[in-house]
């Protein structure tokens, strides 16, 4: 009911400014009753304007809005750890494995109607990535590190959490201001091809509250566990074992000394409360057994080294 | 009076059985239907399970020229979009690997 009221008076104070607006445009001067003149009447437009915009920064994205964000995130991301591992066989099968376990995920997530893609990056950095819209990555060096096929389905199954749960979207939009930016951008995802300069300073400035909460910043503590319970649950329901997400976060502390874990260590929370967490819900729903196919992981690390 | 107890006893664990096959079976088919979705070619540019139209390819195009590519890497976002594995290759990994609808069998 106050929706519907600030819409309708939204939609007078728009429609009294257009009105005015057109026939007074050639005379910015000229005064109109209250004193009022049409530069007043602009400020005034722009000013309803970004109250608009700021009451939808609380509403959801649509999915072009998303995915638009997504892929400008993502080519950020592959642009800053070493592009697409490709050109070579063992390339080639590593990014059709990860695409092969992230896929047999997806169903089981709560957003299975949205198109997930997964590559490897061509980094030795040890992370692993998910952006607005499905857009997914794990890098050379997580590959290396992990020591079964559980153990990247769990990863996965993570990421796959962040963006069914639309951790990075709510975390910007409780910002308010690239929702502002987004509204903005005027559905710019559903345009073909022509954006003017506000659009694509709406598109700079979201994709970059995005990559603030993927790279610099890191989700919350809540956002992280919750990805966590999401990810143990789906991989232990498509058969893997639950206990590999952990055990995977257990070796965080060993691996450090190997390896460049600083990048996922400073944007997540500590690994051995996660591992804890996942222990309880574990014990909690009664889940036990599961496939690890460490003779499948090993098989392909031989086969294509990475 | 046993008779009846044994008679009870035995429609009660039938009615199990069979209420239990029934949700495996939804299970089952429940996954199925979602797997199919994966190889649906949608439009990205609409509402989820929009099918692609013939204009919807060359969206996004005017973000890509517009942001440039000194920091976007828009070739990874191609190959990310253009990878596919078939339902075929997919099915006979999830086979492989007891997982899945395939878990136990």
């Amino acid at each position: 009911m106050k929706k519907t009221f600030i819409s309708i008076g939204l939609a007078m104070v728009i429609g009294l400014a257009l009105l005015l607006g057109v026939p007074l445009a050639q005379k910015s001067s000229a005064q109109l009753p209250g004193g009022l003149n049409v530069k007043d009447l602009k400020k005034l437009k722009k000013g309803v304007d970004t109250v608009k915009a700021l009451n939808d920064a609380s509403k959801p994205w649509t999915y072009p809005e998303e995915r638009a964000t997504g892929r400008v995130v993502a080519a950020q991301v592959a642009e800053q750890f070493g592009g697409i591992w490709q050109g070579t066989p063992s390339a080639q099968a590593w990014n059709d494995y990860v695409n092969k376990v992230g896929r047999a995920l997806v169903p089981y997530s709560n957003r299975p109607d949205i198109k997930y893609r997964f590559a490897v990056l061509n980094s030795d950095v040890m992370n692993a990535f998910s952006c607005p819209g499905g857009y997914t990555f794990v890098t050379k060096g997580f590959l290396k590190a992990a020591s079964n096929e559980a153990e990247l389905a769990g990863v996965l199954a993570h990421e796959i959490g962040h963006v069914s749960q639309r951790h990075v979207e709510n975390t910007i939009r409780t910002q308010q201001v690239a929702g502002t930016l987004m509204n903005a951008g005027l559905d710019f995802a559903a345009l073909d091809g022509q954006l003017n300069a506000q659009q694509v300073n709406a598109i700079k400035q979201t994709s970059k509250g995005a990559w603030d909460v993927l790279i610099s910043k890191g989700m919350s503590q809540k956002d992280e566990f919750e990805a966590d319970a999401v990810g143990a649950k789906n991989m232990q329901r498509l058969g893997y074992d639950p206990n590999a997400l952990g055990n995977f976060l257990g070796t965080l502390k060993d691996q450090k000394a190997k390896g460049d874990w600083s990048s996922l260590l400073k944007t997540h929370p500590p690994a051995s409360k996660r591992q804890e967490k996942i222990n309880e819900l574990i014990q909690q729903s009664g889940w036990s057994g599961g496939q690890t196919h460490e003779d499948r992981f090993n098989a392909m690390k031989q086969k294509n080294p990475l | 009076m046993k008779k009846p107890w044994k008679t009870i006893a035995a429609l009660m664990a039938v009615g199990i059985i069979l209420s239990t096959g029934v949700a495996l079976g939804q299970s089952e088919a429940g996954y199925w239907d979602k797997f199919k979705m994966l190889f649906v070619d949608w439009d990205d540019n609409a509402a989820p399970g929009t099918p692609k139209s013939e204009v919807a390819g060359v969206r996004g195009v005017g973000v890509m020229d517009a942001l440039g590519d000194k920091t976007y890497d828009w070739s990874a976002i191609q190959y990310m979009e253009d990878f596919s594995v078939s339902m075929d290759a997919e099915k006979q990994f999830l086979k492989e690997g007891k997982l899945g609808p395939y878990q136990g069998k």
